[in-house]
C-alpha cells in the first residue's frame, strides 16, 4: 500500500473511530474496529499502524473529543438575558429589544443561544447562535441563522483576557461581507459591538448587543 | 429603546432586506426532510473488504426560523451520540449550506452544495480537521456528502472522506439509510 494509501487509511479509520466512540462501537483503548482490521483483514504488507499507535490515535483523539478549558470559559453566557440592540443610525437605524436563553448542549461541547427581538423592522426577530472550541485548531467558533436571511452565517476567532473576538462573514442588502464582534463582559452585563470589513481592511462600527442577565437567570450561569 | 417606525428606511433598502429572507421553492424541498426517521448506520472503518460496523438512531428534522433552515436532532440507540444540524438554501448566493456538530468532535463540520432535480441528490462539500493531525499542526480534510432522496419515506446519507485534501483519494467513511419513522 503506498504511503499515502496509508495515511488516508489511518485518517479515514480515526474519523470512523470518532463515529466509532459516539455509537458505542468502539472504546479508546481497543476499538472492536481495531479488531477487525487485525484479526481478518490487515496482512501485514497492507496495513503498517501498530495497536499501539491505533491506542495512541484514539486516545489522542478522545482528548480532542472532549470539552476543556476553552469551552469552561463560555460558561458565564449560560442563563437568561434581557437584550437591546442597536444597529446603524438616522434613518438607517435599526433597534430592538428582547431576550435571550443560552444553554449547554452536546455534552458543554457548545453554547446554543435562542435570540429573540420583540420588534425589528417591524417584525419579530428569532437567531439561533451555536458557540465552541475546536480543540483541534484552538479556535472559538461561532454559527449563526435568523429570520432575516436564508444566509449561514460563520465566524472563528479567539479570546484574550476575556475578551472574545470573532471574524467572519454576514449577509447584508448589498451582499456578504466581513464581519468582526467583540464581546466584552461585565458582571451581568455583556456587549456583543459589530464591526463591518471596509475594502482598505479596516473595520467600522455597525452596532451593538447588550444583554443584561435577567432575575430569573440569576445563579444559572454555570449550571447549564 | 423603541422600535424603529416602518418606512423610516428607504423602500430600496427595505425591499434588499426582503429580498434576504425571501424563501424559495428550495424551502419547499427542506419540507420533505420533515419529521421523525429511524437511522441505520453502517461504518466502513477498515480497508476495502472490511465488514461495515451497523447502528441505529432517530433523526428528527424540524424547520425553523419561518421556515428558512431545518434543524435536525440526532440521537443514537445507544444513548451514546448525539449530533444538532442546521440545513438550509442560501437564496442569496444560489447553494446550499450545511452545519454539522456532535458529541464526540469540537469541531464545526460546515459544507455547502448543490442539488440535482433528475436524480433527486444533493452533494454537499466540505472541510473538516483531520483527526490524526500533529498537535499544533491541525490539517484541512476534504468531505463530501450525499443525499439522496428514494422516496418519500426514505433517503440514504453516504459521507466520503479525503484525507490530504486530494478528492481523488477519498473513500467512502459512511452511509445512513433513513427511513420515516
Amino acid at each position: 500500500m503506498k504511503k499515502q494509501s496509508l495515511i488516508s487509511f489511518a485518517a479515514g479509520a480515526a474519523v470512523c473511530g470518532t463515529l466509532a466512540f459516539g455509537l458505542g462501537f468502539a472504546q479508546p483503548e481497543k476499538s472492536k474496529g481495531a479488531e477487525k482490521r487485525s484479526e481478518k483483514a490487515q496482512p501485514a504488507e497492507s496495513f503498517e499502524m501498530t495497536p499501539e499507535m491505533m491506542e495512541a490515535m484514539f486516545a489522542e483523539m478522545a482528548e480532542k473529543a472532549t470539552p476543556g478549558e476553552g469551552h469552561e470559559k463560555l460558561a458565564d453566557s449560560i442563563g437568561h438575558w434581557h437584550v437591546q440592540a442597536s444597529f446603524g443610525e438616522g434613518d438607517m437605524a435599526m433597534v430592538g429589544t428582547g431576550t435571550m436563553h443560552v444553554k449547554w448542549i452536546l455534552g458543554k461541547r457548545y453554547t446554543h443561544a435562542d435570540f429573540k427581538l420583540d420588534d425589528f423592522m417591524g417584525q419579530p426577530f428569532h437567531g439561533v447562535a451555536i458557540t465552541g472550541y475546536s480543540n483541534y485548531t484552538g479556535e472559538y467558533q461561532s454559527m449563526w441563522v435568523d429570520t432575516m436571511s436564508t444566509h449561514m452565517s460563520t465566524m472563528t476567532g479567539e479570546m484574550a483576557d476575556g475578551v472574545l473576538t470573532m471574524v467572519g462573514t454576514s449577509m447584508t442588502p448589498m451582499g456578504e461581507a466581513p464581519m468582526k464582534m467583540v464581546t466584552t463582559k461585565d458582571g451581568d452585563t455583556w456587549t456583543d459591538t459589530f464591526y463591518d470589513g471596509m475594502p482598505d481592511g479596516s473595520w467600522v462600527q455597525s452596532g451593538t448587543i447588550t444583554y443584561t442577565r435577567a432575575a430569573e437567570g440569576r445563579g444559572q450561569r454555570r449550571g447549564g | 429603546m423603541g422600535a424603529p417606525e416602518p418606512g423610516t428606511m428607504p423602500p430600496e433598502m427595505m425591499e434588499a432586506f426582503e429580498r434576504m429572507g425571501r424563501t424559495t421553492e428550495e424551502h419547499e424541498l427542506l419540507k420533505s426532510f420533515e419529521g421523525s426517521w429511524t437511522s441505520t448506520v453502517r461504518m466502513f472503518c477498515g480497508p476495502p473488504g472490511s465488514d461495515a460496523q451497523e447502528s441505529h438512531g432517530v433523526m428528527v428534522n424540524e424547520m425553523d426560523l419561518d421556515g428558512k433552515f431545518l434543524r435536525q436532532v440526532y440521537e443514537d440507540d445507544a444513548g451514546a451520540f448525539s449530533g444538532r444540524g442546521y440545513w438550509g438554501y442560501n437564496a442569496i448566493d444560489g447553494r446550499w449550506e450545511g452545519f454539522w456538530i456532535d458529541s464526540m468532535t469540537t469541531m464545526f463540520n460546515l459544507e455547502t452544495g448543490e442539488y440535482d432535480a433528475g436524480s433527486k441528490t444533493w452533494t454537499m462539500r466540505g472541510t473538516m480537521t483531520d483527526p490524526t493531525s500533529p498537535p499544533g499542526e491541525p490539517r484541512a480534510m476534504l468531505r463530501r456528502s450525499v443525499i439522496r432522496m428514494v422516496s418519500d419515506d426514505e433517503h440514504v446519507m453516504e459521507m466520503y472522506h479525503a484525507p490530504g485534501g486530494k478528492p481523488e483519494e477519498e473513500s467512502m467513511g459512511m452511509e445512513i439509510t433513513y427511513v420515516r419513522a
